[in-house]
């Protein structure tokens, strides 16, 4: 992982959107491309425990916004959040993922691979805390002003009644920000808040030209793809480097990691096991690991 | 399928043993007119209505229940989490013990139940959870509730666990090499005859019926496997009652391998065993 770099008020990569808050955090911890906080930007956000077709447009929309330019950002929360970094990591855009707790303990840790993604696409993790803090449910709903005050406008896919997206909605009007939804069937569960919000007055979208439009920009199809690959300094024993460096990029389950290295799945399962005591790996359902 | 397949990677029946399984089989009335003397261990898979004193025994004259028919031989539990939690949670004195007493008014009896609990469940009501394929559609609560049926007293003595992954086509379809059950037989049959040879002065045949003096005797380990041992305790928060089952696994690990000593590879694998202690349980 990339060094922690701090960013104050006064630093001119601070987000400007974000000085007009009264609450605005007093410094941002951040990794990756620091750059980017000030470019235009869209959030999307939506709920954890998503559809399938929440995650399709959360997914299309991301893309397509990514294709004209603008930064995605989200919660890297499981659902609707991933499936829009995801979005925009597919076409090597530029994301920026806005943590609850702290840089060292992303949540949930099955995204970490996610978080590579992100900053090797030019992307960045942010967050307000400090980076050893824990991330702790409750205060989550609180960083979501963040999310909304840095981007121009908030994407809720799809949202359960009083869930943490219509808290983002709630800041992003507040803060003066436009409000989108995609509409969603009467009866679906994931659907009644965003139902809620268009009958309050969003916007309903139907295509990424709708918000586009909105923010008076026209697709140009600028590529841009940067590329490097760092390879950091890992520092652990010899033996376990080969998985290390497997895990890095996305969890993979003992059989795909045996396969790969062509390596007995007893050798693989003792040494994941000495692995994980030593706190270089984790095991996360679908017996899938990851990296700490 | 694995747990049916299991009877057949056993080692045979001594002739002791089989005689006591005869004569529980016998005593329960379910001995067939056939045969004379149960040879292969038997198999009791149990649907998941059955009653708690099904399971351990009862009666007005208590007969063997499904634990005790099991004896020398395999209970296997499809479906864990959708048995009632009471006649689960009456297995753990037996799972202890390898006997159970069973008081009634015109009786009290002792039958042994020295059987091996194998057990299989879904990550979530919906048995999706943590799969690549498709997405769980569970709820947090009904996961923890469904998870919450296996109390941790119980999880805690099942010394092996290992989440499967749905099986792919193309891996039905395969013509992949994979071990049979006859050269798996042989291997565990010669860690047997390690076991027997180095325990034929304790009056016990193997790993599983090792006390903790016992243990401390043939389950030592060197310095680097001791503070492998004390930093997978702190870091993974296993219980006190996992030390002695863990050693006891490494111990059986290490006689597969053919390994005089316990080594650090050895405890690893037998920690790794504990996962779903570790992954759905301490959240």
């Amino acid at each position: 992982m990339e060094k922690i770099k701090i960013i104050e008020k006064t630093d001119e990569n601070y987000p400007k959107s974000l000085l007009e808050l009264e609450d605005a955090p007093k410094k941002l911890y951040v990794i990756g491309n620091e750059k980017i906080l000030n470019n235009r930007a869209i959030a999307i956000v939506g709920s954890r425990n998503c559809s399938e077709y929440g995650e399709r447009y959360a997914t299309k929309f991301a893309r397509e916004l990514s294709k004209a330019g603008i930064c995605v950002i989200s919660g890297l929360a499981v659902g609707i959040d991933t499936a829009a970094h995801k979005g925009a990591k597919s076409y090597k855009g530029k994301t920026i993922a806005v943590l609850g707790g702290g840089l060292n303990n992303i949540y949930p840790p099955e995204n970490i691979g996610l978080v590579n993604d992100i900053i090797k696409n030019g992307g960045c993790v942010i967050s307000e805390h400090e980076p050893d803090k824990k991330p702790i449910l409750s205060e989550f709903p609180k960083r979501n002003r963040i999310i909304s005050g840095i981007s121009e406008g908030v994407l809720v896919v799809e949202a359960l009644h009083r869930s943490g997206s219509t808290v983002t909605a709630k800041y992003a009007y507040e803060q003066g920000r436009k409000v989108f939804c995609i509409p969603s069937n009467l009866g679906v569960k994931t659907g009644v808040g965003t139902n809620i919000l268009i009958q309050k007055g969003a916007l309903l979208v139907m295509k990424p030209n709708d918000i586009l439009e909105q923010l008076n920009i026209f697709i140009n199809d600028e590529k841009d793809e940067e590329d490097d690959e760092d390879e950091e300094e890992i520092n652990i024993e010899d033996e376990y480097k080969d998985i290390y460096k497997l895990l890095k990029n996305k969890p993979l389950n003992i059989n795909a990691i045996a396969k790969s290295l062509n390596k007995s799945i007893v050798e693989i399962n003792q040494k994941l096991g000495m692995m994980e005591i030593c706190g270089y790996v984790k095991c996360i359902p679908g017996n899938n690991y990851i990296i700490v | 399928m694995m747990a049916r397949r299991i009877p057949s990677i056993l080692p045979d029946l001594s002739f002791e043993e089989a005689l006591e399984t005869t004569k529980i089989h016998s005593v329960a009335g379910v001995l067939s007119k056939e045969s004379s003397i149960i040879t292969t261990r038997p198999f009791r898979a149990p649907h998941h209505t059955i009653s708690s004193v099904s399971l351990v025994g009862g009666g007005r004259i208590p007969k063997p229940g499904e634990i005790s028919l099991a004896h020398n031989g395999v209970l296997f539990l499809d479906e864990l989490p959708e048995f009632n939690k009471n006649t689960l949670e009456v297995m753990r004195g037996p799972l202890e013990d390898k006997i159970i007493s069973i008081s009634r008014v015109n009786a009290t009896l002792s039958y042994p139940c020295n059987f091996m609990l194998i057990a299989s469940m879904n990550p979530c009501p919906c048995g999706f959870l943590g799969s690549k394929e498709k997405n769980c559609t569970c709820s947090p609560q009904a996961i923890s509730r469904y998870i919450g049926k296996i109390s941790g007293p119980l999880l805690d003595r099942i010394d092996i666990q290992i989440e499967a992954t749905p099986v792919k086509y193309q891996k039905l379809d395969s013509e992949e090499q994979t071990e049979n059950s006859e050269t798996i037989k042989k291997r565990v049959d010669s860690a047997r005859k390690i076991q027997q040879e180095r325990y034929k002065d304790c009056k016990i045949y193997s790993n599983s019926q090792l006390t903790p003096k016992l243990i401390e005797k043939y389950c030592k380990l060197d310095v680097e496997g001791k503070a492998i041992l004390k930093s997978a305790f702190e870091r993974l928060g296993l219980s006190a009652r996992a030390y002695g089952r863990i050693l006891k696994v490494a111990r059986t690990v290490a006689d597969l391998s053919g390994s005089i000593n316990i080594e650090k590879n050895h405890i690893a694998e037998a920690i790794q065993y504990r996962s779903l202690d570790k992954k759905y349980w301490k959240n």
